[in-house]
């Protein structure tokens, strides 16, 4: 493998290129599905190929192939060229890096991979079945490995290996009662090998979202309009990840399209706010080292509410004048890297969660799992999904209420964080991921409980 | 800039009713070896399926055609860069203030080929140009931002310059939005914010699969009343240059046209070939494989799925829709509207860009609001005007459309 990445390197550097670095990737994937009882399907994926990324002359070009052989990566290679050549892009340099040779990989007891695909099914109809229930028509639950290799060599003497393995499972329940149907899911994923499955108590965790789905169902959604509220670790995370995340990587802040442009040293959330991404946090995604080589330090992006760097890759830190951070990852050999996050989360405070609830009187807890998120960075207008949450009446939680849309301004519902919880949880998922660009990235996220002084939320008139 | 050669094989087998599957991105025969032993291995784990009754039959003449176009399939990266520039010139040709914050322009050729121990076989060419936008516009310390995207199958149905025109001109639109009022509303949807909302409502309850599999609110409606007269929505698997259009799907059955809601009714659902014969049916032609780490057409088995998408045109164009209302909020871009709950009918999304209206005109741009609304009881008597002017975004063809009892949640 070394010699093709050289090949592909030596074959770049005669017809111009300044700069060329050459991406081995080997990536599989298993996804099992079991619904009502039944497993659907056990189905892998493996993808492999090289990618070739090249500057020349300030423009930078990039190819791929799947086919591993001599003439393939000589081929990407050259339309890598030929592509930096015709595109004319003023990109410009990179900022400096101190190439880097390593090795890294998550610590792992069972590989996976070579796990009985009886074992995963064992597990799966078990969780499956503990997850029965009157009122829930359908019940899913899945599966997932991933294990992912990559080899990054450079013509700056750059060659970093990383090893990850991640496994995880997801369950949804439908529930249905006089006529009305409602959804629930949650997911538990971990950087691991299969001991990590086998450990975990799935069957309990399949149990609470038929429990909670069907408690859902009955509850109504809350009225729309602003609330006070409490957001749990998941929602604290997506909204890191998604409100504030975004808006900082390098890429979207030099071309203007995020709300924080121009804001570096300035107040930009409540000064309870200090925000890291962190590659190698406890719970995430394992990213010791990125897709240009770069070593991944946890990165202060928030510090006490004021903006302290913007993520960056190689190009983007050049160009905005900041430490490259180490955030230049490729969703895998076909795609070049950009800007991504890798596990973004707020830090600890010191206020406890039932204080949190005295404070907000009346308003939400918003604990739900799953949903997702989307945000328009240019705007700076945040919306996620939040599974079934909590009424706080007179400081205390109260009736539940069905999954809702949570949205805002990302700048001033930071500044609207009052109080932060004292314990930290970062999540990721085998299943899915972050999409930018036309890329996914597994990424992880999180914080504590938060308790926000204004929130819009969805639901009803 | 990037150039990508994909390639990539899913198998699928069956033994004794045992369906393993596995997939790999090499034509090598050694990896391919290897792919079908993991899939053999795989199924052995698994329950034999008691309903399975085969993989399909060589069926009927197809009479869909993918579009290939070689103006996109001869596209070069000088031309490419060309067009990319005179994006970014033009934007500022229209108003000074405002600039491309990022787009992106591709270009793509697929060659596809299926087959199996029955007989079928089929290859396609086709190809896609896709473009999209982001304008961002600055003036005296206010922002406006305004995204447009389009997916074509010919070059020349897709039109650059034009679109990023359009975003120039919303995006200086933007730089004085601010939520709307808090109230009960009607809506006026865009052709692609509509297309959205279809999306998120019909893709994954509309399918066979989870119809049967109790995930779909549609289940045991088939021949009742579910809208009102002019929602016509149908999958068409033979549109003319539709993005999703090919000979045969995704297990060699020829595609065709299926209306799924027709005269208020509910007439069906779309079947690949297991889901059709657990019902004793034929296939409709909607087998689709995507998804996978990497969505790819090949790495995951076939599932029933939407090809084209098609919600038929209205009588009204957008200006009468316009004129004709007397308060309401056109909406022309949303996020998160995949939040919304297809199960439940719950329809929710933001609004990022849009305008207030009142007495016919438009009175001021809006952003930064929620909207929330039952889709069952909108699309059953809530929709007011449906609009004539349809337009795609990626496989889903849809018309503006007014409907009443929105709720926006602005200041």
């Amino acid at each position: 493998m070394e010699d093709l990445l050289k090949h592909a390197m030596t074959r770049a550097s005669r017809l111009g290129a300044d700069y060329a670095d050459a991406r081995y990737g080997e990536t599989s994937l298993i996804v099992v599905t079991c619904e009502n009882d039944e497993i659907k399907s056990f189905e892998q994926e493996r993808l492999l190929g090289i990618g070739v990324r090249v500057r020349v002359r300030g423009s930078v070009g990039f190819a791929s192939t799947s086919e591993l052989s001599r003439p393939a990566v000589a081929a990407a290679a050259d339309n890598a060229v030929a592509i930096a050549k015709a595109s004319r892009a003023k990109s410009g340099g990179f900022s400096r890096s101190k190439p880097i040779r390593a090795k890294a990989q998550v610590q792992v007891r069972e590989d996976p991979l070579r796990v009985s695909p009886e074992d995963y099914t064992a597990v799966l109809l078990e969780a499956n079945k503990a997850a029965r229930n009157e009122r829930v028509k359908n019940r899913s639950t899945n599966l997932g490995a991933y294990s992912d290799t990559r080899h990054f060599v450079s013509t700056e003497g750059g060659d970093v290996r990383v090893r990850r393995t991640m496994v995880g499972l997801s369950h949804a329940s439908v529930a249905a009662y006089s006529g009305v149907m409602e959804t629930v899911h949650d997911t538990e994923s971990l950087c691991a090998g299969f001991e990590f499955i086998r450990k975990r108590d799935w069957n309990s965790f399949a149990e609470k979202v038929s429990a909670t789905a069907v408690k859902a169902v009955e509850s109504k959604p809350p009225k729309a309009g602003t609330y006070h509220v409490v957001a749990g670790p998941r929602l604290v995370g997506l909204f890191m990840h998604e409100a504030l995340g975004h808006a900082s990587e390098g890429d979207l802040v030099s071309s203007g399209a995020s709300v924080l442009k121009g804001r570096l040293g300035k107040k930009i959330g409540s000064g309870l706010t200090t925000i890291i991404d962190d590659g190698s946090a406890a719970g995430g995604f394992y990213v010791p080292y990125d897709d240009e080589g770069t070593k991944k330090t946890p990165t202060t992006v928030v510090r006490e509410g004021v903006l302290a760097t913007y993520l960056s890759s190689r190009q983007t830190a050049e160009e905005l004048g900041v430490k490259p951070s180490g955030n230049g990852r490729a969703q895998d050999f076909e795609n070049f890297p950009i800007v991504r996050m890798t596990n973004i989360f707020l830090k600890p405070g010191d206020t406890g969660v039932g204080e949190m609830v005295k404070e907000v009187g009346d308003g939400l807890y918003l604990s739900g799992m799953g949903g997702g998120g989307q945000v328009d960075v240019g705007g700076g207008t945040f919306s996620f999904g939040v599974g079934p949450s909590y009424m706080i009446r007179k400081g205390e939680v109260a009736e539940m209420v069905r999954g809702t849309v949570v949205s805002g301004s990302v700048l001033e519902t930071l500044g609207a964080i009052a109080s932060v919880g004292k314990e930290v949880k970062v999540m990721t998922s085998v299943f899915g991921g972050c999409g930018k660009d036309g890329q996914q990235a597994k990424v992880g996220l999180g914080g504590p409980d938060v308790r926000i002084k204004r929130l819009q939320v969805g639901g009803t008139a | 800039m990037s150039y990508t050669d994909s390639v990539g094989v899913g198998i699928r087998t069956v033994r004794s009713k045992k369906i393993g599957f596995a997939s790999v991105t090499s034509l090598d025969a050694g990896e391919l070896k290897e792919a079908v032993s993991r899939a053999l291995a795989a199924a052995k784990s698994l329950p034999a399926k008691s309903e399975w009754k085969g993989l399909a039959e060589p069926q009927g003449r197809p009479s869909a055609q993918g579009t290939f176009d070689s103006k996109i399939a001869t596209m070069t990266p000088t031309a490419m860069a060309e067009t990319v520039l005179s994006v970014i010139d033009a934007v500022v040709e229209v108003d000074s203030r405002a600039g491309v914050a990022r787009g992106s322009l591709s270009y793509g050729v697929e060659e596809t080929a299926i087959a199996n121990s029955h007989g079928i076989g089929g290859t396609s060419r086709t190809t896609a140009v896709s473009f999209d936008v982001n304008v961002s516009a600055e003036d005296s310390g206010k922002k406006g931002t305004a995204w447009e995207w389009d997916s074509q199958t010919r070059l020349s149905k897709a039109d650059p310059l034009g679109s990023a025109k359009k975003a120039a001109t919303e995006a200086v639109n933007m730089l004085n939005a601010a939520p709307p009022p808090t109230g009960e509303t009607s809506v006026i949807f865009s052709d692609r914010t509509m297309a959205h909302v279809l999306g998120v409502m019909f893709s994954d309850t509309v399918t066979a699969d989870s119809v049967q599999q109790g995930r779909s609110p549609w289940a045991g409606k088939v021949g009742t009343t579910v809208a009102q007269e002019g929602f016509r929505l149908k999958d068409d698997g033979r549109l003319k240059d539709g993005l999703a259009t090919r000979q045969l799907d995704a297990e060699g059955v020829p595609q065709r046209t299926t209306p799924i809601i027709a005269e208020g009714e509910l007439r069906g659902f779309l079947y690949d070939d297991f889901y059709a014969k657990k019902e004793g049916r034929s296939s409709t032609g909607n087998a689709r494989r995507y998804g996978g780490l990497v969505p790819k057409p090949f790495a995951r088995p076939p599932k029933p799925r939407t090809t084209n998408l098609v919600l038929e045109k209205g009588d009204a164009t957008l200006d009468e829709m316009l004129r004709e209302t007397r308060n309401g909020v056109y909406v022309t871009s949303t996020i998160g509207e995949w939040l919304s709950n297809p199960i439940s009918g719950q329809l929710n999304a933001t609004i990022s860009s849009g305008y207030l209206v009142k007495n016919g005109s438009i009175v001021r741009p809006i952003k930064r609001a929620t909207l929330q609304a039952d889709f069952f009881s909108m699309i059953n008597g809530g929709i007011e005007l449906l609009g004539s002017e349809q337009r795609n975004s990626g496989s889903i063809y849809a018309v503006p459309v007014r409907a009443k009892g929105v709720t926006i949640s602005g200041e």
